[in-house]
């Protein structure tokens, strides 16, 4: 897994300059652009991170940026009102500061947001394993498979698919084995990731 | 032309002559008519000079009495006896023979005899000349009439000089006089003077030494005077002839001796008044002219036959000359109770009383209209004060609401470079503790740290600036840069509203005298203005538009556009009156505090609708006096 990436967006030279310092002081792979359009411009980010977003800048602001992006936002805004803080918080952003803040809140606000990142990074790749599995089964275990993560027994099956009870137990063998499933709260659990 | 005046004049005269023609048949008839309505006729004998001033003073008051409304007519008819001159009377019995021949046939009323010889003639001839008239005399000396019977029908009144009050009024007004001169001429007259003199001033003897002049020529007399001292004094009586037989109006010679004269000069006769003398203690000829007119209805009124009688002398007077007084340095106040002071000098308000009056009353109405025009002028320049301090205040409340308009975006003016300096302190902290920390490094954060903390006082400095109360100052400004300062002011305002600004100043303009704050403000409100007219536009068409320019004259033009929906037009033309506003909470003073701003520096603000949309305030500076 690659370096997580901050991404610092401010139109104040100073701000940008100085976060990105300390950012990086800390440890952290800094990347910082002068407007959110130059964000936009620059090549999609591969590896996981997250944006530190000032509120108001000239052009697209902060909360027009965070809607077309997928990474995690902490805003750091000089002008903290109510209404442009609850509509970032709305539209999933993970802290709302305000400047100036300080470092150790910023530092903290940064680490929720590789955190979720994190998560959600790896919830996807659960998901695509998921998929892999689930497409190595035949139509028949397919079947079964729905019929066993709805919590139905064997016996239900077997009356439902008009097929006998030995050939249900038989299938369902198959399909924990090819879903890699120990159990079936795993099972349940790889279903769930497949809804997604 | 001038032959028709000619003809004009002739007929004037003609109508002239008719008129006096028929007054005389007139007075012609009155003649003829009751004897009642004849005028009464009157013969004045005089036996001096008929010009004397005595003489025209003393008739012309007469006349006066007896020609007063309402009166009798009387006729009066001169004969001069001349005997001043021919005092022999030679030719007595001729001129009765010639006034016999003359009065023939006429009835004469009354005789008015002036002086003793009148007197004497008049009555020795009345008989025969004027059988009907009664006598009235004066200018008969009181000693005279003592030793002599009045006949019938005779009336008059003595002349009684006193000539002791005459010296006593020359030791009053010089009490160190020693000396009196007394000057009589060789005359009849003067003689009599002289003799009166000699019998009233016998008193006066033991104090002074009195000195009698007479009987020598006019130019001896003049030479003599020339030399009198201080001590002396002189009485002038009369000169009527002098040793050479010369004869002389009497007073005249008093205006030579007085001329001639070292000492003061004193007289008997009111005539001599004005001549030069101090004065003396006389008879007015004046008020015996008007008591003799008074005497003559008196007597012609009353039946005849009355015995002959002397009145009472009458009152004589102290009569002073104000101006000699002064040329012998002497004191009005040492004058006896009743002197009449006359010639006093003119003063000049008796002289120009209404020229002073008339510049009194100037001089005032000019000093009422200053003082008028003092107060009017102070009460201006006071509310003027009024109207500066007034005005100052308002745009001072005005700039301190403009200040809390802009709290949000001053706030994030100063949090900008407080944040950066607080997360330069973080890393700077970050690479201590991790011992990663290069000198180099440390030193860029610190120089970031101090450009950070300057940008933030920048920004109060500012703020302050704008929002202290200062006194009106005018200073020189570059306008330019004073542009520029409200565009860094107004950063964070157009950042927060998404306005892009647009500016475009013009290079090389000259500065001007200008009230920097105010002036500042005036911009500041105009750009607040046109960002408040931006509010509903779609984000990324927000343009605050700033441009400056050369004006008029070497004046500037600032303008200020923006994008927004312009100005409706009916509201243009109250856009810059007090509380005039389109806005919820607007107060409606921005605008209006503009326009007063831009005019205390006699510049001038406008706004219109630009063609591509949105609204354009021009606001023009005039160049300042003496710039460069």
């Amino acid at each position: 897994m690659s370096i997580p990436v901050i991404h610092v967006v401010d139109d104040d030279d100073g701000m940008r300059n100085a976060v990105s310092r300390l950012l990086r002081a800390n440890g952290y792979e800094v990347r910082t652009y002068a407007s959110a359009g130059d964000f936009l411009l620059a090549s999609p980010p591969t590896a996981g991170g997250c944006i530190l977003l000032d509120l108001q800048m000239p052009g697209p602001s902060g909360l027009e940026l965070q809607k077309a992006v997928s990474l995690p936002v902490v805003f750091l805004t000089g002008r903290g009102d109510i209404a442009s803080s609850v509509q970032a918080m709305k539209a999933g952003a993970v802290d709302f500061l305000t400047k100036p803040a300080e470092p150790f809140r910023l530092l903290k606000a940064v680490e929720a947001a590789l955190e979720r990142d994190r998560a959600v990074r790896a919830q996807r790749a659960g998901v695509s394993d998921a998929k892999t599995r689930y497409g190595r089964l035949t139509e028949r275990e397919r079947s079964v498979f729905e019929h066993v993560v709805a919590g139905k027994t064997s016996k239900l099956i077997a009356h439902a698919l008009g097929i006998t009870e030995r050939t249900v137990k038989m299938h369902r063998a198959q399909v924990m084995a090819k879903m890699e499933a120990g159990s079936i709260a795993e099972l349940v659990r790889s279903a769930d990731l497949l809804k997604r | 032309m001038s032959s028709s005046l000619r003809a004009s004049g002739r007929l004037l005269a003609c109508i002239a002559l008719l008129l006096s023609a028929a007054a005389r048949g007139q007075v012609l008839e009155g003649n003829a008519g009751a004897a009642q309505e004849r005028p009464w006729r009157v013969v004045i004998l005089n036996d001096g000079d008929p010009a004397a001033p005595a003489f025209v003073t003393m008739e012309r008051a007469m006349r006066q009495v007896l020609a007063a409304p309402g009166r009798h007519r009387v006729d009066l008819f001169h004969e001069n006896l001349d005997m001043l001159r021919f005092p022999e009377a030679l030719f007595e019995s001729e001129l009765v023979a010639l006034l016999a021949k003359k009065y023939a046939g006429m009835s004469v009323d009354a005789v008015i005899a002036i002086g003793t010889p009148s007197l004497d003639f008049a009555e020795k001839h009345r008989g025969l000349l004027w059988p009907a008239a009664r006598v009235l005399f004066q200018g008969v000396p009181v000693e005279v009439l003592r030793e002599r019977r009045l006949g019938t029908d005779t009336v008059g009144w003595p002349t009684q000089h006193d000539l002791a009050g005459v010296a006593e009024l020359a030791l009053l007004l010089r009490p160190s006089t020693r000396r009196l001169i007394v000057i009589s001429g060789s005359g009849d007259f003067d003689r009599r003077m002289a003799l009166v003199a000699k019998t009233q001033l016998e008193p006066y003897a033991k104090r002074l030494g009195i000195e009698y002049w007479q009987e020598v020529a006019l130019e001896e007399f003049l030479r003599r005077v020339a030399r009198l001292g201080r001590d002396d004094a002189v009485l002038y009586l009369a000169v009527g002839r002098d040793i050479s037989g010369r004869t002389f109006v009497i007073p005249d010679v008093a205006r030579q001796i007085s001329a001639a004269s070292k000492a003061p000069v004193y007289g008997p006769f009111e005539t001599f008044m004005g001549q030069g003398i101090v004065g003396g203690t006389m008879y007015s000829f004046e008020e015996r002219g008007q008591r003799m007119g008074h005497l003559v209805h008196e007597v012609l009124s009353s039946p005849p036959g009355q015995p002959g009688r002397v009145l009472d002398a009458g009152p004589s007077t102290c009569v002073v000359d104000a101006r000699q007084l002064d040329h012998f340095a002497m004191r009005a106040s040492d004058l006896p109770g009743g002197c009449e002071l006359r010639f006093m000098p003119p003063s000049l308000w008796r002289e120009y009383r209404w020229y002073i009056l008339g510049a009194l009353l100037v001089i005032l109405a000019q000093a009422a209209l200053i003082a008028a025009l003092v107060l009017q002028r102070r009460a201006r320049v006071q509310a003027e004060n009024e109207l500066r301090h007034r005005r100052s205040e308002l745009a001072q409340a005005s700039r301190l609401a403009l200040a809390g308009e802009l709290t949000a975006s001053i706030a994030h003016e100063i949090n900008q470079p407080l944040g950066a300096i607080l997360a330069n302190a973080g890393a700077a902290e970050a690479l201590l503790r991790r011992g990663q920390a290069s000198t180099e490094e440390l030193r860029e954060i610190l120089a970031d740290i101090r450009q950070a903390d300057l940008r933030a006082s920048e920004v109060i400095r500012r703020v302050r600036a704008l929002v202290t109360s200062h006194r009106t100052e005018r200073e020189r400004v570059e306008v330019n840069a004073m542009v520029s300062e409200v565009l860094a002011f107004l950063r964070g305002e157009t950042e927060r509203r998404g306005i892009v600004v647009d500016s475009a100043l013009a290079p090389g303009l000259p500065t001007l005298l200008l009230d920097r704050v105010q002036v500042q403000q005036a911009v500041v409100n105009l750009c607040m203005n046109a960002m408040e007219a931006m509010v509903d536009c779609p984000a990324g068409k927000r343009r605050l538009g700033i441009r400056t320019a050369a004006g008029p004259g070497g004046g500037i033009e600032i303008t200020i556009s923006d994008s927004g929906p312009g100005i409706a037009p009916e509201h243009l033309p109250q856009l810059f009156n007090s509380f005039f506003t389109t806005k919820a909470h607007g107060t409606g003073l921005g605008l209006s505090i503009t326009r007063s701003i831009v005019e205390t520096h006699k510049g001038r603000v406008s706004a219109q609708n630009r063609d591509g949309g949105g609204a354009l305030f021009r606001m023009t500076l005039p160049a300042s006096q003496g710039a460069h």
